[in-house]
């Protein structure tokens, strides 16, 4: 899979929300440059200075917010020029409101001043406002992809939450979960040993499940471990109708796999194929090596596939999404028949993205 | 005061026995006249005992508490066993059928126990439930007429593709070929008895020799004579689509 990256022309388009919180601050940053031209220009008034502020800071943020919300590109240069266009048109609206806005409330008090002041002082305010404009513009923009990044960054964390919760709800899957509470609690009077051991299993898969589905990977013989554990559950629930086998090479038990990728294969062999046969069955697991490909292969001499049996379940499908996902076309899963009866199903994946590639995901 | 006969069905010998304690304190009336640990010995034991009341697990091998209760020729008061099913007991709720959660507790048992004596007392005709549990069993099995597994021969062994997994099927001599991300597999069923096995709203016939999986279709287009090519996603290949099956796609 290829990861595309960002190139430094490519810049995620701006978003602005408008907020009281955000209103206020821009309220505020133009009182602030009222203050500061008085505080340069001592013969203006700061009534006015005010009024002009305000028109022409508020109708830039306006022109700003409009461009980037009609105009959503991507492209670096484009937005600069889009916000320098936004900022120049807002400046001159803001002027020309703010114009007419002393004119109407301060008649009184607008000095009469002749043509040249007057263009000298458009010129002036327009300068203000492209200066004071692209300071503002440039802060509110950066804030907002601050926290643009903010959002994107916890629903990226969001989602991984998910996905550990939802690996744990398969795991324990309500019918696993109340039926083997039930079979304890039948086995503490008549068998206490038995119901501590099936305690123990239970414990020891739960805790299993949930510490290890927090790691990118674990050994191939923690997995296996879980596998055991689970495994042992059902051999007291079904009793002699369930015998299984583990066949992993030593050479192979500290192989890293991501967590939970091979135990949903068992549960699927149990639930499938051995659970509802009358006389069970036995589950076999090997593990072998071949070149630069391991296999691991869960076969069960159960109900076996007819061409009309519910197709690949849920978290069969999520397993091929997961393998292909961390290891592309080298990554596969497939069923065959098993001999004399019964399902394979062989997992394979690559030898040599053990521990280094799959760690650094 | 006469005594109950009642049969119990659950794979698990342990939560038998434990249910046949429970059920005993609770009901000393009881006398239990059988045990089966699944589908088929359940049906025999109730057609072959004739009990007062039935306790049967929903989900048993061979067949499953609700078909017991569906096939058996004695009709008695049923009461199902689940660890979980929320169809099921939502159904059973709306209708007054009787049921216990695992694991059983106490109080519930001593509830259900009320119902049956007052049920029993009554000798009032047994409410007919085969429609309710028609419906449950159904929801359990989700039976699918379609064809969901291809067999195909591979070197020594035999695989089971599932129908998801194929992106088309296209006839070649005597075979038909069966693509999929993996590669070929030769298969000996013909594209028109694929074409009345397959789920039609998934598998599309667009060729007198090819039937394309819609769901893996990445592309239709249009070609020079009129007609349509589609491509797949992940894969390269390319199948025409003849006149007569062009309509599948005008609407694209």
């Amino acid at each position: 899979m290829q990861q595309r990256r960002d190139m430094p022309a490519e810049v995620s388009p701006i978003n602005f929300h408008i907020t009281s919180k955000k209103v206020l601050i821009a309220f505020a940053a133009n009182v602030l440059i009222a203050l500061f031209i008085v505080a340069i220009n001592p013969q203006s008034s700061f009534i006015i200075s005010l009024i002009y502020s305000q028109c022409i800071g508020f109708s830039i943020a306006a022109s700003t917010v409009l461009a980037t919300r009609s105009c959503k590109t991507a492209k670096l240069i484009s937005q600069v020029f889009l916000i320098i266009a936004a900022i120049l048109i807002g400046g001159v609206v803001g002027i020309t409101l703010g114009g007419i806005a002393t004119g109407l409330i301060l008649q009184q008090l607008a000095p009469v001043v002749s043509g040249d002041v007057k263009i000298k002082n458009y010129l002036f305010n327009m300068l203000y406002a492209l200066f004071f404009g692209s300071i503002l513009s440039y802060i509110f923009i950066s804030h907002q992809k601050m926290s643009d990044e903010k959002i994107r960054r916890l629903e990226l964390e969001k989602n991984a939450i998910i996905k550990e919760i939802k690996l744990l709800q398969s795991q324990m899957e309500p019918h696993f979960l109340f039926n083997t509470l039930s079979t304890i609690l039948s086995l503490i009077d008549p068998d206490p040993g038995k119901a501590k051991r099936m305690l123990e299993s239970f414990t020891t898969f739960l805790r299993s499940s949930l510490v290890t589905s927090r790691n990118e990977t674990i050994m191939l013989s923690q997995e296996m471990d879980i596998i055991k554990n689970y495994l042992d559950i059902f051999t007291i629930r079904m009793g002699s109708r369930l015998r299984y086998a583990i066949d992993i090479p030593d050479s192979l038990l500290g192989f890293q796999i991501p967590p939970l990728l091979i135990q949903p294969l068992v549960e699927n062999a149990v639930k499938h194929g051995l659970e509802p046969s009358v006389n069970g069955g036995a589950l076999l697991i090997q593990g072998s090596r071949e070149a630069d490909t391991v296999r691991v292969s869960v076969a069960d001499s159960g109900m076996g596939i007819n061409e009309t049996s519910p197709g690949n379940g849920i978290g069969l499908e999520n397993i091929k999404r997961r393998l292909s996902l961390l290891y592309g076309e080298r990554g596969r899963l497939f069923f065959e028949e098993n001999r004399p009866s019964g399902v394979k199903v062989v997992m394979e994946i690559p030898y040599e993205t053990n521990t280094r590639d799959t760690r650094r995901r | 005061m006469r005594q109950i006969r009642a049969i119990l069905a659950d794979d698990e010998e342990a939560l038998r026995s434990f249910l046949k304690k429970k059920l005993l304190a609770v009901w000393p009336d009881v006398v239990v006249c059988g045990e089966a640990q699944d589908g088929n010995a359940a049906l025999r034991l109730i057609n072959a005992e004739r009990p007062d009341v039935a306790f049967l697990d929903i989900k048993m091998p061979g067949l499953s508490g609700l078909e017991v209760a569906q096939k058996a020729d004695w009709k008695c008061p049923i009461v199902f066993i689940t660890a979980h099913n929320k169809y099921a007991v939502e159904a059973f709720e709306n209708e007054a059928v009787d049921y216990l959660l695992k694991p059983v507790s106490q109080d519930r048992l001593e509830r259900t126990v009320k119902r049956l004596k007052e049920r029993l007392a009554a000798s009032s005709p047994l409410p007919d439930l085969s429609a309710i549990l028609e419906k449950v069993s159904r929801s359990l099995k989700q039976p699918s007429s379609y064809l969901q597994w291809v067999k195909a021969r591979h070197r020594d062994g035999i695989r089971l593709i599932p129908a998801a997994d194929i992106y088309y099927f296209k006839s070649t001599d005597k075979y038909t070929t069966v693509r999929t991300r993996e590669g070929e597999f030769l298969i000996r069923k013909t594209i028109k008895e694929l074409e009345e096995e397959l789920d039609p709203e998934q598998f599309w016939r667009v060729h007198r020799a090819a039937i394309v999986n819609a769901r893996a279709i990445h592309v239709v287009n249009h070609s020079l004579s009129g007609g349509y090519t589609v491509k797949f996603m992940d894969i390269q290949d390319c199948l025409t689509v003849s006149r007569a099956f062009s309509h599948l796609f005008q609407q694209m």
